[in-house]
């Protein structure tokens, strides 16, 4: 039986000049000879003098088998035609390779400066394995499964479920081509119930409510590490049961229903070098959220920033630092104030004053990769974490004292296959011990 | 019949067309080279090989087809479980005959295609490398040193060692110029250079 498969041994596209032996032969011992004669991948021709300006004649795409050409072109720091030094160019190759890394689309990236039949003319090889683009994520309540790179084109579609929120979500970037990202979103939340911290002598307070909404965002690629964009939110609040001591619309910003709308600017410059596993480099984003009540219930405006560091002094160790902190006005609703609670946050369930209208925390870790899984593409790491933060209600004097504490040991898992999964544990030690297990990524 | 001569007499094509459970380790062999090539389906040939499951090399072809297989797989899940379930079998066949050169090529070979995911460069490297070596002490064994050559350059390919890969494919046709896996080193050299 036979069938127009295509061949296999790893094989599976590519463009080639000639079918008849005696030319392949040829040919061949050409290559063969360029390979010997010529330096290897990513380093000055021989016959290139430092300083020496390469044109780039070509760039060619392998083992792309969905991912299409043009999306993987998007990646590339340089395009054909290109004039460069020989250094401009090996910078650029480096961080085209993480530029492509970086999209999670590949589960291999390897960026050739072929060997030249021309010194000064450079050919390029964006060398790929396609990944898994099935990523499963999720906290205690809370799962998100998103497909990426849907039919190659770097859209990514996806939903999120749990007890108390469900999502759908679609993204994309290079709309037609232009430096462009799009992204929206609908959701709805059930009816769940909110504690009011028990700070300044107000404990016992609570309120129930339930929303649906959307978003929609719009971003500039300014380079393919930095971004600015504005998402704008709405949304319909009911609230409802509550339990206050006094005004819970003066205070918290609760009243029968509610239209929230607020915009959402931000900005964001990664200079990490992975996305998943960071072992060098610095994150910095910026968002701000502006309420009027021209169009909504509310009006309030804030900002939050996030400031990270990683740097590996030592080879499987990673340090890594990140900052967090923000201030909003005081008529900020309670469901909109800042939080620093969580595994992402303070990792001390029993502390209060972890969310307010101004908020600080700090986090250190140090990571490990221990062992490699025997039976699934993935890698265990062991963490020890310390974390110090707090938040300040409305009109409380923001003083640096009072500050909550969480230190301990975590271990967590970084799966690439065959899907991409992180899961993690961590133990608080510091006075009252807390366990925090969820799917989410770490920083 | 001498298993090399075998190999060469019975063409994919004909192990195909038979459509029969193979009983010989050269009709297994032919079989499972016919569905890497694309002439057959790779759950065409597991069906055939299932079928006679104490045929000589059938546990090692049950592994590389269940790879194989696993490409056309629909649903992450399935796909990789399939694929799971060939290196299972691939590496039980090569603990019990750790000196047939052939399944530890397809066990290269299946870990070049599915990306290290189930089975290490390294321990690739080793399975290319030790194939090799039993080639060239035993001549009655299948020939495999241009296969390994050019799945040696794949990997030094993917592990980012173009210099190594482009030798090793040059090394591959060399020793296989008019055969499928000199035409394929012949590719690969004429892709990968300048």
């Amino acid at each position: 039986m036979t069938s127009t498969r295509p061949p296999r041994h790893g094989l599976r596209r590519g463009r080639f000049a000639t079918n008849a032996p005696s030319a392949r032969g040829v040919l061949v011992a050409f290559y063969v000879a360029a390979a010997l004669t010529t330096a290897g991948p990513s380093s000055p021709s021989a016959e290139t003098a430092p300083g020496d300006e390469v044109r780039i004649k070509e760039i060619r795409t392998y083992g792309n088998t969905k991912t299409s050409r043009g999306v993987m072109l998007h990646y590339c720091e340089f395009k054909a035609g290109d004039v460069l030094s020989q250094r401009e160019l090996d910078r650029k190759l480096s961080r085209t390779r993480r530029n492509l890394d970086n999209t999670q689309f590949f589960s291999r990236v390897n960026v050739f400066d072929l060997p030249r039949s021309n010194p000064r003319e450079a050919v390029i090889m964006l060398d790929v394995a396609e990944g898994t683009d099935w990523h499963l994520s999720a906290s205690t309540w809370q799962a998100r499964l998103s497909k990426e790179n849907i039919r190659g084109n770097a859209v990514t579609l996806g939903v999120e479920f749990g007890l108390d929120r469900q999502r759908l979500f679609y993204e994309q970037p290079w709309i037609f081509d232009l430096p462009l990202a799009v992204g929206a979103s609908g959701f709805y939340e059930s009816g769940h119930k909110t504690d009011v911290e028990g700070d300044q002598g107000y404990g016992g307070e609570w309120f129930y409510h339930e929303a649906a909404g959307g978003d929609a965002s719009l971003a500039y690629i300014i380079t393919l590490r930095a971004k600015v964009g504005l998402a704008v939110l709405g949304e319909h609040i009911n609230y409802y049961d509550g339990r206050f001591k006094t005004d819970p619309v003066g205070r918290f910003g609760v009243m029968p229903e509610a239209e929230l709308v607020a915009a959402r600017p931000y900005a964001e410059w990664d200079r990490r070098d992975n996305d998943l596993y960071p072992t060098k480099g610095t994150f910095f984003r910026i968002q701000g959220e502006l309420s009027s009540p021209r169009v909504g219930d509310y009006d309030y405006a804030g900002f939050e920033g996030d400031v990270r560091g990683y740097v590996s002094p030592w080879r499987l160790f990673v340090l890594a630092g990140r900052v967090r902190g923000g201030a909003t006005s005081d008529a900020t609703p309670y469901i909109r104030r800042i939080s620093i609670r969580g595994a992402d946050g303070l990792r001390y369930a029993a502390s209060n004053r972890t969310l307010g209208t101004k908020a600080l925390l700090g986090t250190a870790e140090i990571r490990r990769r221990l062992f490699r899984s025997p039976v699934f593409d993935a890698w265990f790491e062991g963490v020890a974490f310390v974390d110090a933060g707090r938040t300040w209600d409305p009109g409380e004097p923001v003083t640096f004292e009072n500050f909550n504490y969480a230190f301990g040991p975590g271990i967590r898992v970084h799966m690439r296959s065959p899907v991409y999964f992180d899961w993690r544990a961590e133990l608080n030690l510091y006075d009252e011990l807390a366990f925090y297990a969820t799917a989410r990524r770490a920083f | 019949m001498h298993r090399l001569t075998a190999i060469f007499l019975l063409t994919p094509s004909l192990a195909a067309a038979a459509a029969e459970p193979p009983s010989t380790y050269a009709e297994v062999a032919a079989l499972v080279s016919a569905a890497e090539r694309g002439e057959t389906a790779p759950a065409e040939a597991l069906a055939l090989v299932s079928a006679a499951p104490d045929a000589p090399l059938a546990g090692a072809a049950l592994g590389r087809l269940h790879v194989l297989k696993s490409d056309e797989t629909p649903f992450i899940l399935l796909k990789f479980l399939e694929m799971q379930r060939g290196f299972v079998a691939l590496n039980v066949y090569v603990k019990k005959h750790r000196e047939d050169p052939l399944p530890r090529v397809w066990r290269a070979a299946s870990a070049v295609e599915t990306a290290y995911a189930l089975w290490s460069v390294a321990d690739t490297r080793e399975d290319l490398e030790a194939a090799s070596r039993f080639c060239r002490a035993d001549p009655s064994l299948p020939d495999q040193t241009a296969r390994c050559k050019l799945l040696l350059g794949n990997v030094a390919k993917d592990t980012g060692d173009l210099e190594q890969a482009l030798r090793l494919w040059g090394e591959a046709y060399a020793a296989d110029p008019t055969g499928p896996t000199g035409k394929q080193a012949a590719k690969l050299l004429e892709l990968f250079t300048g």
